[in-house]
């Protein structure tokens, strides 16, 4: 389909395009909302770090405890998530989803001996992602349902349990 | 002078909200206007910029060209509208074609606005990937290798997308344009 349409050329298509790209009223107290909720976030962030070394040991000592219980319960619902993909040919696989807000840098699968995989610890929810092959290529997972997507981007959904 | 948007995004990775204040009040209308025509109602829209925005500055680390932040910015909020649709926001169909306007539709006091309905409604008509390729290339401008980039749809299949919006667009709305 190479017919490229020149909204400027016709004078319905232009209105439509023009209408639509007028400004729209809504949405500023979302924006408000979210900087809000991110100054909050960094606030909180600066005074933690204003606590001091003694509240930092006793942070680490509390997640060297909570370390020790895990250690002693490798296989916690939240131990990790691997995700894997069989495809001999491919020389770059990554993988791409709402968890990583659908960045290819962020989380390469690795290449093993059968096919290729990474583990995320991923928070309790529902999750649609793809594997890109070779940079270009989405795929679904062929191990878990297709995810409901009706524009047509090959994905699939994951639920994590509590 | 304007500082540009990459140096913003650098001043944002280090932590510096005021930039990413700054990035967001340059780009906040393109991506209300997306977010509203696509969902068809103020409240899904809100929820999916707002979740937009709070994502994209908490992994702003990972935007690896500054210069393109704003197609960054959107791939997260296309990708944040798609899954709004998938959880079970107000998919359209055309069953619903006589459904009442939605709440952010302005009353039809002039014949202006009476017009801008019509294109909501034409809009509603589409299918959700046809109203998506529409609105990224004619509408945000976006290329069609940006926008592969974006939806993970190829080009020629995004070119189809856009064609038959364009097919439908016309015959909705071609008998009430008084253009």
């Amino acid at each position: 389909m190479d017919e490229e349409m020149d909204a400027s050329n016709e004078p319905l298509l232009g209105d439509i395009v023009g209408s639509l790209r007028a400004p729209v009223s809504i949405g500023d107290g979302a924006v408000e909302r979210a900087m809000a909720q991110l100054r909050r976030e960094a606030l909180a962030a600066r005074r933690w770090r204003q606590v001091g070394l003694a509240v930092g040991i006793a942070a680490a000592l509390v997640l060297a405890f909570i370390g020790a219980l895990r250690l002693r319960h490798p296989l916690a619902p939240n131990a990790g998530v691997t995700f894997a993909l069989a495809a001999p040919s491919a020389s770059r696989v990554v993988l791409i989803g709402d968890f990583n807000d659908w960045n290819p840098k962020a989380n390469p699968l690795h290449r093993g001996a059968r096919q290729w995989s990474v583990t995320l610890s991923l928070k309790p929810g529902r999750y649609r992602y793809s594997y890109v092959v070779d940079g270009s290529s989405w795929q679904a997972d062929p191990g878990t349902p297709p995810a409901d997507d009706e524009f047509g981007a090959p994905t699939s959904v994951i639920t994590v349990a509590n | 002078m304007r500082v540009p948007d990459a140096s913003l995004v650098r001043w944002a990775q280090d932590g510096n909200l005021d930039a990413y204040a700054e990035l967001i009040a340059r780009h906040r209308s393109g991506l209300q206007r997306y977010a509203l025509h696509l969902l068809g109602n103020r409240e899904d829209a809100e929820e999916a910029l707002q979740d937009s925005l709070l994502r994209a500055y908490r992994s702003i680390s990972r935007c690896e060209h500054p210069e393109r932040f704003r197609s960054w910015l959107v791939r997260i909020l296309v990708n944040r509208c798609r899954t709004r649709l998938a959880r079970g926001g107000p998919v359209v169909r055309d069953s619903e074609r006589d459904s009442a306007l939605d709440n952010a539709a302005v009353p039809p006091a002039t014949e202006q606005a009476a017009w801008g309905e019509e294109i909501r409604r034409a809009l509603r008509l589409l299918a959700p990937d046809q109203r998506e390729a529409f609105l990224l290339h004619h509408v945000e401008e976006f290329s069609y290798e940006e926008m592969a980039a974006l939806t993970g749809a190829s080009v020629p299949a995004l070119k189809m997308r856009v064609s038959r919006a364009c097919e439908r667009l016309r015959a909705e709305l071609r008998e009430v344009y008084h253009g």
